[in-house]
C-alpha cells in the first residue's frame, strides 16, 4: 500500500489532467464520463482525456486520498449501475487550491515581466 | 431482425475493439475500473461519432490507440513501482519511461520487420540461384537497372540461355 501524504507541498505542481480534474470535481461530484467532459468545456478542449488516461488518474489520486468514491446517485433515472461516481475531499480541495494559487503566482510573474498583457482595469 | 443504423454499427465495432485493448491493461487496474472504462468509453464513442463521415472515426481510432498507448505504459509503470505519480516531475519521469517503452517496441518491430524482409529476399534469391543460371537470370531481369547490371557481369549468353529465352523458358 502507498503511504499517503498530507503534506500539500509534497503534491505540487500537479499535472494539467489531474489539476482540472481536481477543478471539476470542486463543485459537485461527477462521473467518469461527466468529468472528461467538463474538463474539455474548461480548457475550450485543448485538453482531452480518453478514459483511460482519466482512470489512470483517478486509480492515483484515489491512493493520494485526493479524490474519494461517493455512494450516492445523483441521477437515479439515467444512471447506469456500472458508473461510479467521484468527489473531492478535503486534501484534493487544498491541494487544488494551493495549485491554483502557484499558477497564479506563475501569472502575475509574467505579467511583471510584460509576457502577459495587464489585467482590465475596468476603464 | 431489425438492421442497424451504420453509425450504431461502427459504435460497436469500436466497443468491442476497446474491450480487446483493455485486456491489455494490468489485472489490479483492469479489476478496478474495466466496468467504468467500457461504459465511459462508449459514452466518448458515441459523441465523438455524432459527427458522420470517415473522418470521425478515424479520429475515434487515433485518439483510441494514443490513449491506450498512454495508459499501459502507465498503467504499467503503476503496477510495478509504488511511485505515486501525481506531481509534475514524477510524471515528466514517467511519461519520458512510457514514450520510451513505446519508442522501442516501435524501434523493434521496425527492425524486425526488415530483417524479415531481409531474409525473405535472401531466401528468394537462393532459390533463383538453386534452380536457375547466373545468365538465366541476369537475361530475366534485362530490363530493370540491376538486370543490366547483372548482364554486364555475366558476360555474352550460352546459347542454351538464349534458346532457352526465345522460347520464354527463363527464369520468373
Amino acid at each position: 500500500m502507498t503511504p499517503r501524504t498530507t503534506d500539500v507541498d509534497d503534491l505540487l505542481p500537479l499535472t494539467p489532467p489531474v489539476f482540472h480534474i481536481l477543478v471539476a470535481l470542486s463543485d459537485r461530484e461527477r462521473h467518469g464520463y461527466s468529468i472528461m467532459r467538463q474538463v474539455s468545456v474548461e480548457t475550450d478542449g485543448r485538453l482531452a482525456l480518453g478514459p483511460g488516461t482519466l482512470y489512470g488518474c483517478l486509480k492515483r489520486m484515489l491512493t493520494a486520498g485526493l479524490v474519494e468514491e461517493s455512494d450516492e446517485r445523483p441521477d437515479p433515472e439515467l444512471d447506469d449501475e456500472r458508473r461510479r461516481y467521484y468527489r473531492i475531499t478535503d486534501l484534493g480541495a487544498r491541494v487544488v487550491r494551493a495549485e491554483a494559487k502557484r499558477l497564479s503566482e506563475a501569472v502575475s510573474a509574467a505579467r511583471a515581466k510584460r509576457l502577459l498583457p495587464r489585467k482590465a482595469t475596468g476603464e | 431482425m431489425p438492421t442497424q443504423h451504420p453509425r450504431q454499427r461502427l459504435l460497436n465495432g469500436f466497443c468491442r475493439l476497446h474491450r480487446l485493448l483493455v485486456r491489455a491493461y494490468p489485472a489490479q487496474f483492469r479489476q478496478e475500473f474495466r466496468d467504468e472504462l467500457i461504459v465511459t468509453y462508449r459514452d466518448y464513442a458515441s459523441d465523438r461519432l455524432r459527427d458522420d463521415g470517415l473522418g470521425a472515426a478515424i479520429s475515434l481510432l487515433l485518439s483510441t490507440i494514443g490513449d491506450w498507448l498512454h495508459t499501459l505504459g502507465t498503467a504499467r509503470r503503476d503496477a510495478s513501482t509504488t511511485v505515486l505519480c501525481l506531481t509534475g516531475r514524477d510524471t515528466r519521469v514517467a511519461a519520458f519511461a512510457g514514450e520510451q517503452t513505446v519508442a522501442l517496441l516501435l524501434a523493434s518491430l521496425g527492425v524486425l520487420l526488415m530483417l524479415t524482409g531481409w531474409v525473405q529476399w535472401v531466401r528468394h534469391e537462393a532459390d533463383l540461384f538453386r534452380h536457375y543460371s547466373y545468365q538465366e537470370i541476369a537475361l530475366n531481369r534485362s530490363g530493370t537497372e540491376r538486370g543490366r547490371v547483372l548482364m554486364k557481369r555475366a558476360g555474352p549468353m550460352l546459347p542454351s540461355t538464349q534458346q532457352g529465352a526465345k522460347t520464354g523458358q527463363v527464369a520468373p
